[in-house]
């Protein structure tokens, strides 16, 4: 589904991916870990498309075609999704207003005709149950005075309006607390089909108790360093990341 | 009748100054409800306005243009009034009108005042509004500039307000060429109580100036400014907002914010705040930004598939509405968030789509464009 090869990318002068490959199927879970600092949000950035980072080198093929040809908008029509680390506040933007400009804007890419506004939603209602949101959510802005946690949940919310075949979820455990995590994971579990993939990028092996890897990955320094089982999370649990560098 | 509103539902008694002459037909339309009067006058002369006016241009009759609203105290007005100031001659025309509004103690009035101008000539309109509210009284006052892009108002407007009254004064900029507007508000006892809000939509070569005067003479007050523009293409706007609190005017609450978002490099704003404050125990703030688009928004909407022009909208809309939703009138905020949606979408809104609709212009459409 994902072919990553060889990626450099860079933010002004600072060169911040050096040479990632990546292989995602379908159907797998990817788990990528990795020091603060060594380039996991920004290759999350780099494949939807955030236009600061340039890349230098390297190609990113999704689902047989060149991610690279790709707008920000397209790349999320093509069934990318990207869970943020840091959602960002809309103000004066409602949730109910966002997602039904999403929905039917890659409708639209897809030469559907606009849902209607019964069946929205009817699944606007039930998408929410996935995360336990509550209706009242809905109604206000865009992660505006939002907890941390409720941001994170609003993510997982949103992926499961967007139903995409990729997604990438950036931190989206970190601030949460015990039951939050459960909720979280439960609902990307629930996500979870034989032809879509997930990577999640967490620093806790906790997360990987709820969330199955298949792969875990260890990125260091702009690539990826090291690849295993989910036995390899256990491993950084216990030994730090001295060890790789 | 000539005109008709097409807000729906607002369901306003209509006042009409057609080229500058106040038609006093439209007053028997509506009888107007016990306890407000509304009467021609003869106002003191007033200045001609500003800028240069050649002396060969037609100007409405001086004498014609004026009215003075008054409300007995202790009369709420349901229904809201408005004021259509309208100009379809073919010729440039130049408009004086004068007005004056007295809400009496303990009453309440919603007023709405559309500047409309039907023809494309160099028109210059010049109001002159003064206000008074007497003590517990409440005025709504909304004003919606859509005039051609060749013509200038000038709009003065004198608010005095009495103990525990409450202004709301919203001006809604849409189009027209050169727009001023100065706006000085007195509070003359104390506990007064003024929201002064505006948004501006401005693209092309428009003009759009606010000058703010609030005087807080007494203690007590309250008085919240915001205004917020959107300029694209090489439009200017300028923002002066003073706020003077006198040397008595203790526990006063002042804010002034003015935001803008730049859409090109051409376009320019400039503003200018002012705090003049001489007593102690107030809590007065203000605050300007003037900048591009956010750009971590726009692109966490585009990473949802929502494409760069609709995330654009929908961050336009969503700054613009931060004044619109504040419309205490529902289907006049209705008309309001819909017309400025097609603004931000870049369709233009002429006079006839805006808020009302001229039958005998609409007859002869062709003879406009
Ligand atoms: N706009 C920027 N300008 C300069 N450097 C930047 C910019 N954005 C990111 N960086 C740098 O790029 C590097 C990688 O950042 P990134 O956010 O991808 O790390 P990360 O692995 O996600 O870290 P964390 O675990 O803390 O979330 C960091 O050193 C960061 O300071
Ligand atoms: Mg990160």
């Amino acid at each position: 589904m994902l072919t990553i090869k060889n990626l450099y990318a860079s933010i002004g002068e600072k060169e911040i991916l050096k040479g990632l490959d990546l292989q995602v199927n379908a159907g797998e879970v990817h788990a990528i870990m990795g020091p603060n600092g060594t380039g996991k949000s920004t290759l999350a950035s780099v494949i939807a498309g955030r236009e600061k980072y340039v890349v230098t080198q390297g190609s990113v093929t999704f689902c047989g075609k060149n991610l690279f040809d790709f707008s920000i908008e397209e790349r999320a029509s093509e069934g990318i999704f990207m869970g943020f680390q840091y959602p960002v506040e809309i103000p004066g933007v409602s949730i109910a207003n966002f997602m039904r400009t999403a929905v039917n804007e890659q409708r639209k890419y897809r030469g559907l005709d606009p849902m209607p506004i019964f069946e929205f939603q009817a699944m606007m209602e039930e998408k929410q149950k996935v995360v336990e949101l509550t209706d009242k959510l809905a109604g206000r802005s865009v992660n505006e005075g939002f907890s941390g946690g409720e941001k994170k949940k609003n993510e997982i919310f949103q992926m499961a309006m967007l139903e995409p075949k990729l997604a990438i979820l950036d931190e989206t455990d970190s601030g949460l607390d015990i039951d939050a995590l459960r909720i979280v994971a439960n609902g990307v579990n629930k996500l979870k089909r034989p032809d879509n993939a997930t990577v999640v990028i967490t620093h806790y092996q906790r997360l990987l108790d709820y969330i199955i890897p298949d792969f875990v990955h260890i990125m260091y320094d702009g690539k990826i360093v090291k690849t295993g089982d989910k036995s390899l999370a256990l491993e950084l649990e216990e030994k730090g990341y001295d060890w790789i560098k | 009748m000539k005109f008709h509103c097409k807000i729906k539902n607002l369901n306003a008694y209509l006042l009409v100054l057609h080229n500058g002459i106040f038609d006093q037909k439209s007053i028997r339309h509506f009888a107007p409800p016990k306890g407000v009067e509304i009467t021609p006058t003869i106002p003191p002369p007033c200045p001609p306005p500003a800028g240069d006016i050649s002396t060969d241009r037609i100007s409405a009759p001086a004498e014609t243009g004026n009215f003075r609203i008054e409300i007995a105290p202790n009369t709420i007005v349901e229904k809201p009034l408005q004021l259509i100031n309208i100009i379809d001659t073919a010729e440039p025309l130049d408009v004086i009108h004068t007005f004056e509004i007295v809400v009496g103690q303990g009453s309440s009035l919603s007023l709405i005042h559309c500047d409309e101008s039907l023809n494309q000539v160099e028109n210059t309109i010049q109001s002159n509004i003064s206000i008074q509210l007497k003590s517990h009284s409440t005025l709504h006052y909304y004003n919606l500039q859509n005039i051609n892009n060749h013509s200038t108002l000038n709009n003065e407007t004198v608010v005095k307000q009495h103990e525990h009254s409450h202004l709301t004064s919203h001006t809604y900029t849409l189009n027209g060429k050169i727009l001023n507007k100065h706006q000085t508000i007195d509070f003359s006892e104390e506990f007064a109580n003024a929201d002064v809000q505006g948004l501006y939509l401005l693209d092309k070569n428009q003009e759009c100036l606010h000058r703010i005067r609030l005087n807080h003479n007494f203690s007590n007050g309250r008085s919240n400014q915001l205004f917020k523009g959107i300029l694209d293409d090489s439009a200017k706007a300028f923002f002066e907002g003073h706020i003077f609190v006198a040397k008595d005017a203790q526990k006063t609450e002042a804010i002034q914010n003015n935001k803008n978002i730049l859409l090109t490099d051409k376009a320019n704003v400039q503003t200018h705040p002012f705090l003049e404050i001489y007593a102690d125990d107030v809590k007065c703030s203000h605050g300007a930004t003037i900048g591009q688009m956010d750009e971590s928004a726009l692109f966490y909407l585009r990473t949802r598939g929502i494409s760069e022009k609709q995330a654009k909208t929908l961050l336009m809309y969503a700054f613009a509405n931060d004044v619109v939703r504040n419309v205490h009138l529902e289907s006049l905020r209705e008309y309001l968030e819909n017309i400025i949606k097609r603004r931000l979408n870049g369709e233009n809104i002429t006079c006839e789509d805006c808020v009302f609709s001229y039958e005998k212009h609409a007859i002869n459409k062709k003879t406009y464009k």
